[in-house]
């Protein structure tokens, strides 16, 4: 057992019910629960309407906008999950920092997608147009392209060690693909004219600053809630692997002279969760 | 656009986005109901064993 | 053969072949970048060489469309000798830091890139453009700048898909979406070298961005390239 795993109380408890113990995380989703309620309620209960053309359909990018932000901030963590699983080496490529990465591939997806759904919705009540080749929806249109190849690569890779490695360096490519596309619809194009979907309003009351602030602390809390909760599962897991596997070995190795009251950490480890089913494990 | 158009497009996005965070969330609690699972199998094999 | 035994085949052949499926999703992202490429390949600017012909012309941009699929298809052999005649192992024992492997095997690409686009610009020049020889000149930064940028992902890329299965189609899908930055500086600039009317100072901005887009990405290539062919 390593010591992070002794001093993490879900990892040592894990024998008991995982459900029990992740605590940590489901502070965060009621936490995010409520921020978000109340994002929506200052939504629209405090912040006015839009005073600009848009009008009632501004209220879109009370999420919108956060969604987008997080989705950027999923991405990040996938690529310092990676530069991370880089730097210990291809042996430790896999493993917690491997789903960590996948987990946060697949949540900036997922709400890369909202942002563009919520965007066009947005797009077609306020201008009338259900796509725009602007910069927000383009960037986020090619970061879902580039993040869901990323899923296609590592699928097409049998070798699970390899399959880590390469499945990091195209998250470190990925993300930074993303600011550089924005850089470039934003600034290169001419002759085109982008309907500029994301400016909110010519001024941006206070109420209005406070319900969006508050929108994005939501979904980032949500964000960490959904990520903890990957972590944790992640490492159970591997947890579960591991004694799986200490017990197949020494099943192969024949019963009686284990049990001969031997202190090695793998006796303990298959002795003390039965016996001990309470309360944390110490080791 | 007008106030009762607008507001279907607005319930339209917010219902998306309520859509696609109990996908996360069902997603989720599905993956630790699986993990719960093995441990109990992991709990009984290892009581088979003592 | 009977009808029955078509369907049957069909039905075998879709419901067993989940690999068939999953090609799908790769096709399906394939065509949508392929659509945004054209999108930034298709909208000529405003005193564009062709607005007075008229004829269905073809915007000079349309060149880097034309120009893309056709370097995929030589970006994907970048590895085939070292495969096919199973010496890859043999290069890896070379004392070489595997950055200048990168570097050795980019710069192979970019020269077959630049070769490439030797002999298709001036064609399509010929059949499609109104554009005076010198003017043309100007086109040659930006086209080696986006060669270098083409030729530094591309064969990141193909060094990642290296062991992988079905990297024909692999590769293609993972490359376009993260060429597309390239794509459009590299239309845009096209655009302001083959309008008449534009000056071409508008050009500087569009190089300096290819150069960041290549400096960046060489700079991942280096940072990861060790790990990535390390066995």
């Amino acid at each position: 057992m390593t010591a992070d795993e002794t001093r993490n109380p879900c990892i040592s408890a894990v024998p008991m019910s995982p459900r029990e113990r992740l605590y940590s995380a489901p502070a965060l989703f009621l936490w995010a629960a409520l921020v978000l309620v109340a994002g929506v309620l200052l939504a629209f209960l405090v912040a006015p309407i839009d005073a600009s053309s848009m009008g009632f359909s501004q209220k879109i990018f009370y999420f919108h906008a956060p969604i987008a932000e997080t989705a950027l901030v999923a991405f990040g963590v996938s690529f310092v999950s990676a530069i991370v699983s880089l730097r210990r080496g291809a042996e430790h490529a896999s493993g917690v920092g491997e789903q960590l990465e996948v987990a946060a591939v697949r949540l900036g997806l997922v709400f890369s997608g909202l942002v563009l759904v919520t965007g066009m919705i947005w797009g077609r009540a306020a201008w009338g147009v259900w796509w725009a080749w602007e910069p927000r929806l383009t960037t986020f249109l090619l970061a879902v392209l580039v993040y869901a190849a990323y899923f296609v690569v590592r699928a097409a890779v049998d070798d699970e060690g390899r399959r880590a490695v390469v499945g990091s360096v195209y998250a470190i490519v990925a993300f930074v693909t993303v600011p550089i596309t924005f850089f470039a619809t934003r600034y290169l194009p001419e002759g085109l004219h982008p309907v500029v979907i994301t400016s909110s309003g010519a001024r941006m009351e206070g109420s209005m600053v406070l319900a969006f602030v508050v929108c994005t602390a939501g979904m980032l809390l949500l964000l960490a809630a959904l990520l903890r909760t990957e972590v944790t599962i992640a490492r159970a897991q591997a947890h579960v692997s591991r004694v799986k596997e200490e017990i197949e070995r020494r099943q192969a190795a024949g019963p009686a002279p284990d049990r001969a009251g031997v202190a090695t950490p793998g006796g303990a480890a298959e002795r003390g969760e039965p016996m001990e089913g309470t309360g944390r494990s110490t080791r | 656009m007008s106030i009762e158009e607008a507001v279907w497009y607005v319930a339209a996005a917010y219902a998306v986005v309520l859509a696609g965070v109990l996908a996360l969330l069902a997603y989720t609690a599905r993956r630790t109901q699986r993990l719960g699972r093995q441990v109990r199998e992991l709990r009984k094999a290892l009581e088979r064993d003592e | 053969m009977s009808r029955r035994q078509y369907l049957a085949l069909v039905r075998r052949d879709l419901l067993g072949e989940t690999r068939r499926l999953q090609s799908l999703l790769s096709m399906v992202i394939f065509a949508v970048v392929a659509m945004v490429v054209l999108h930034y390949g298709w909208h000529a600017g405003a005193g564009s060489a062709w607005a007075a012909d008229g004829s269905g012309a073809v915007p000079a941009a349309m060149l880097w469309v034309v120009f893309v699929f056709a370097a995929l298809l030589g970006l994907g052999r970048t590895f085939a000798h070292e495969r096919e005649d199973d010496c890859l192992d043999a290069l890896l024992l070379l004392p070489v830091d595997r950055f200048v492997l990168f570097l050795a095997k980019a710069t192979t690409n970019l020269l077959l890139l630049v070769v490439l686009q030797a002999i298709v610009v001036p064609v399509f020049a010929l059949f499609f453009l109104d554009v005076t020889a010198w003017r043309l000149l100007a086109f040659v930064p930006v086209a080696l700048l986006a060669d270098v940028g083409m030729a530094a992902v591309g064969t990141l890329l193909a060094t990642l898909v290296l062991h992988a299965r079905s990297r024909d189609l692999v590769l293609p899908v993972a490359l376009l979406p993260l060429l597309v930055p390239l794509l459009i500086a590299a239309t845009s600039a096209t655009e302001a070298v083959v309008d008449q009317g534009a000056g071409l100072g508008s050009i500087a901005g569009r190089l300096g961005f290819l150069a960041a887009y290549d400096a960046v990405m060489l700079l991942v290539a280096w940072g990861t390239y060790d790990i990535l062919v390390s066995e």
